[in-house]
């Protein structure tokens, strides 16, 4: 019965791979043409409510000519009210645009072009998370569809 | 020259060949090449060998990058078919890593523009099918195994394979050189192109006053530092052990900085209950690592199985003298600027800790040695330079190695070259 059911499965997986493999023809037919993309979203190993907690946005624009994009960045940490702000940029041509979103978990949830030098010796003490925070990104420029990353981290006191 | 490279992950992924793979496509497109990355949509290690659901991490990456001139084309990990991954592991082939739809239909779309595939790793999925693809377009393979002896998916048949199929293979030490000649990989196609490393950024002359206030430890403490994945084959509970022996002798404190993994938060635990006063940091900005680094009295790398160690580099270029593990190319790397202990031996490591902390001078000296190598002979040009070398060999054999049948015909039968012929 046991040989019976891993047959089953094996034979499932088979049909899978089978259809997988199809699909990787058809990928590599697919065109891939020059994007404008959401490529990285990143933060530190916690944050902490009442500091200033900077995180790193890089938008990529693939395409020979500037591409204007508005970024929307939306943050709730536990307990308190959700916060947004939005912008409009224009990424030159086959370059990145970084960006920095500095947030206290407040109330100031703000996006700048650069990070205000900080104590990267900080994450070094140990910390008791109290809870977390949750960081989305969203991107919308013409002619694409709408690009999103979301991370989280540890909210420290 | 367009450079095809396929990796699992990529920066801001943490780990040994993630930086290697950065730092030379960094060099490459530096040089002028045409560069793109293919590699997955994935951050943490341990999703690479699960596909387990996760929620966010603190890091999220999207399709594309350019990082540094470098074109980075990240694709969706596919869902595990578990049962053929378990009927080919009775075959006897493991297969590591995570396969992907996206990157497999992506690398034969890429290879047949690139002027050359460069393969990292031997043990995984995506570069099997990336040799596949470089065949299919007919391009020169070149592949970065990182080899680590011993371990069995590095030892297992299908590694072997894809090595010996490759038409060049760029190894980080001439140890790691030997290793794979060992198991019958042509020497004229085995190049050495070692690693490098960022240029030193300096630190602050009161770093050693600070770091040890932010860990909680007294300003004259000695720190006995580990950086890097807190993975199960990096043999952090022979540290750990090894610095509870020493704490009994002088009192000092273990520092362990890098990205966490399932098995260390399981070990954890246990490990802080061994005696030695741990303390546990997670994968933190470069510019907090640096200054661990720069406040460290010694730098301890307990695995066994290393094809390199970019890490005693950095400790070098901080002045930091270090401790390795003496087996394969970490013996090799460190050498005499450093000290070696027997690997999985607690109490031999703690009297290497102990001998560099009981004498500061000794350690100073390793380390300006080490220093004095970072500069002369690991930038990334040179490694730039090793690497367009082997695209070279790759290009001389160009698909000759795979059209032949294999080179099995060609090269020695593993089982006579077991018998010494190196």
């Amino acid at each position: 019965m046991r040989t019976l059911r891993r047959l089953r499965w094996l034979l499932a997986d088979l049909t899978r791979v089978v259809r997988a493999l199809a699909r990787v023809r058809a990928e590599a037919r697919r065109p891939d043409p020059p994007r404008v993309a959401l490529a990285r979203l990143e933060g530190g190993p916690w944050a902490e409510r009442g500091r200033p907690n900077a995180y790193r946005v890089r938008v990529v624009n693939e395409h020979a000519a500037p591409r204007p994009v508005v970024l929307r960045l939306a943050g709730d940490a536990d307990g308190a009210p959700p916060l947004e702000t939005r912008g409009a940029h224009v990424i030159p041509a086959a370059a990145a645009l970084d960006l920095v979103l500095l947030t206290d978990w407040r109330a100031r949830f703000d996006l700048v072009a650069e990070a205000p030098s900080d104590d990267a010796l900080a994450f070094l003490a140990p910390r008791e998370a109290t809870g977390r925070c949750r960081l989305s990104a969203v991107l919308e420029a013409e002619r694409e569809a709408p690009a999103a990353l979301t991370i989280a981290q540890p909210l420290v006191r | 020259m367009n450079v095809l490279h396929v990796i699992q992950r990529y920066p801001p992924a943490i780990g040994g060949a993630e930086a290697w793979c950065a730092g030379l496509a960094r060099a490459q497109a530096a040089r002028g090449d045409a560069v793109t990355v293919l590699t997955l949509a994935v951050v943490d290690e341990d999703a690479l060998w699960d596909d387990a659901p996760r929620g966010p991490e603190p890091a999220a990456v999207g399709p594309v990058d350019l990082d540094a001139g470098v074109r980075v084309r990240r694709c969706a990990p596919s869902a595990t078919p578990h049962a053929v991954v378990r009927a080919a592991e009775r075959l006897g082939v493991r297969i590591g890593g995570r396969c992907s739809v996206e990157l497999f239909g992506r690398a034969l779309a890429a290879a047949r523009s690139a002027d050359a595939v460069h393969l990292h790793h031997c043990n995984v999925a995506s570069s099997w099918w990336g040799l596949l693809a470089a065949r299919r377009a007919r391009r020169p393979v070149a592949v970065t195994p990182y080899f680590h002896p011993g371990d069995p998916t590095f030892e297992q048949r299908a590694a072997r394979w894809l090595l010996r199929r490759a038409d060049a293979v760029v190894v980080l030490s001439a140890a790691e050189a030997d290793c794979l000649a060992a198991r019958g990989i042509a020497r004229h196609r085995l190049v050495v192109a070692t690693t490098g490393v960022p240029p030193s950024a300096g630190v602050p002359p009161a770093v050693r006053t600070r770091v040890r206030a932010a860990l909680g430890l007294p300003p004259d403490a000695a720190l006995v530092a580990y950086l890097g994945r807190k993975a199960p084959e990096k043999d952090l509970p022979v540290l750990v052990e090894a610095a509870a022996r020493a704490a009994r002798t002088r009192p000092l404190a273990l520092v362990l900085v890098g990205p966490a993994t399932a098995w260390y938060r399981r070990a954890l635990p246990d490990l802080v209950a061994s005696g030695a006063r741990v303390v546990d940091v997670p994968a933190v900005p470069d510019a907090a690592k640096r200054a661990v680094l720069a406040a460290a009295d010694v730098l301890v790398q307990p695995s066994r199985r290393e094809s390199f160690g970019i890490v005693f580099l950095e400790a070098w270029a901080s002045g930091v003298p270090v401790i390795g593990a003496a087996a394969g190319a970490i013996a090799d790397v460190v050498g005499e600027d450093g000290l070696l202990f027997a690997p999985g031996d607690p109490d031999d490591l703690a009297r290497a800790i102990l001998a560099l902390l009981d004498d500061p001078a000794r350690g100073a000296a390793m380390a300006r040695r080490g220093a004095e190598r970072v500069r002369r002979a690991h930038g990334w040009d040179r490694v730039a330079a090793a690497v367009a070398r082997a695209y070279a060999v790759a290009g001389a054999s160009g698909g000759a190695v795979a059209a032949a049948g294999g080179p099995g015909r060609r090269e020695q039968p593993l089982e006579r070259r077991e018998h010494g012929v190196r």
